[in-house]
């Protein structure tokens, strides 16, 4: 961030977007706290987080119908099959970054 | 003034395991990263498997441990090269510490690299160390809703390897349930039901090694 930050001469970071699936093992509320603590002192202090956080999308790969995947079980629930193709769900990148 | 970026949080591991991949590749080198948590039995599975393989394949092993090299010691008797990682409290190995290992290790002279994770079923999940499989080991004794509890891991493995059978007589784990609790999550995974202590199960996993061996391609 603060690299990105210096290269478009941002003096600050009021915000930063980030897309998350829900595979991923992170926890909003510890996720946030982190985030505070390690921008504390740094051009993104007190910058508002904003998580987008995408949900578990299969595609079975035997009636090719499309579900979100809850519980995490991943079976297809038209057909039965195990066979499923992941959309989404394994997102992690940074959308955006805004700053004056 | 917003910035796009689209940038892959990880992409700095992402790239290098790619390269990882992509050099073992070209030797026709297999590579497992086993993850587990601590004590499931990973370095006695490795004991049992570089024993059983001395003489048959070039293995090598990557040991990551957050300090001491107690488990690459362990290992040392059976003739096959072992590089130790220490991450000084790191919880996870990465691509990065992968590629150093090799600097290490001839890899023109090798077919198998087994790496050992940290023990730790979160977030060696998340980290592409430039593996062709993932192995996910449990023991008994930590349950049999291991894997709902922690479905990444599950979803990313290529196998799962169920350490401790003899133990169940002894605990409340069910192999039913445990059973239908790997198949809501991952229908087509092989599942290995082994004990290291009795050797029940272990020429399943040994069979399944040489299965991806020839189905890489690699020369025996």
């Amino acid at each position: 961030m603060t690299e990105v930050a210096s290269a478009n001469h941002l003096s600050r970071i009021s915000r930063l977007d980030l897309v998350i699936g829900k595979l991923h093992q992170l926890i909003p509320d510890m996720l946030e706290f982190s985030f505070e603590t390690c921008t504390e002192g740094t051009l993104a202090e007190k910058c508002k987080l904003v998580i987008d956080w995408r949900p578990v999308i299969v595609t079975c790969r035997d009636c090719n119908n499309r579900s979100e995947i809850i519980d995490s079980i991943f079976i297809c629930p038209l057909c039965g099959s195990f066979r499923l193709n992941t959309e989404s769900g394994k997102e992690l990148f940074i959308k955006s970054i805004t700053g004056e | 003034m917003d910035i796009v970026l689209m940038k892959n949080v990880l992409d700095r591991n992402q790239n290098k395991a790619d390269e990882n991949r992509s050099r073992l590749s070209e030797r026709g080198i297999l590579m497992f990263n086993i993850i587990s948590s601590p004590g499931a039995g990973k370095t006695t599975l490795l004991e049992k498997t570089l024993a059983h393989f001395s003489g048959v394949l070039k293995i090598a092993v990557i040991e990551g441990d957050i300090t001491t090299d107690r488990d690459a010691r362990r290992l040392q008797p059976f003739g096959s090269k072992i590089i130790q990682i220490n991450t000084e409290g790191g919880c996870h190995l990465d691509s990065h510490s992968i590629a150093k290992a090799f600097e290490h290790l001839d890899l023109d002279k090798l077919q198998l690299i087994m790496v050992e994770n940290v023990g730790n079923l979160i977030c060696p999940a998340e980290f592409d160390l430039g593996e062709n499989h993932k192995i996910a080991l449990i023991s008994v004794p930590e349950g049999d809703d291991k894997p709902v509890k922690y479905p990444l891991l599950f979803r990313e493995s290529s196998a799962i390897i169920l350490n401790k059978t003899d133990l169940i007589p002894y605990t409340n784990f069910s192999l039913e349930r445990f059973r239908n609790y790997v198949r809501e999550l991952n229908g087509s995974i092989p599942v290995m039901e082994i004990s290291c202590t009795t050797g029940s199960g272990l020429s399943v996993w040994f069979d399944w090694i040489l299965a991806q061996i020839k189905e890489k391609g690699v020369p025996e």
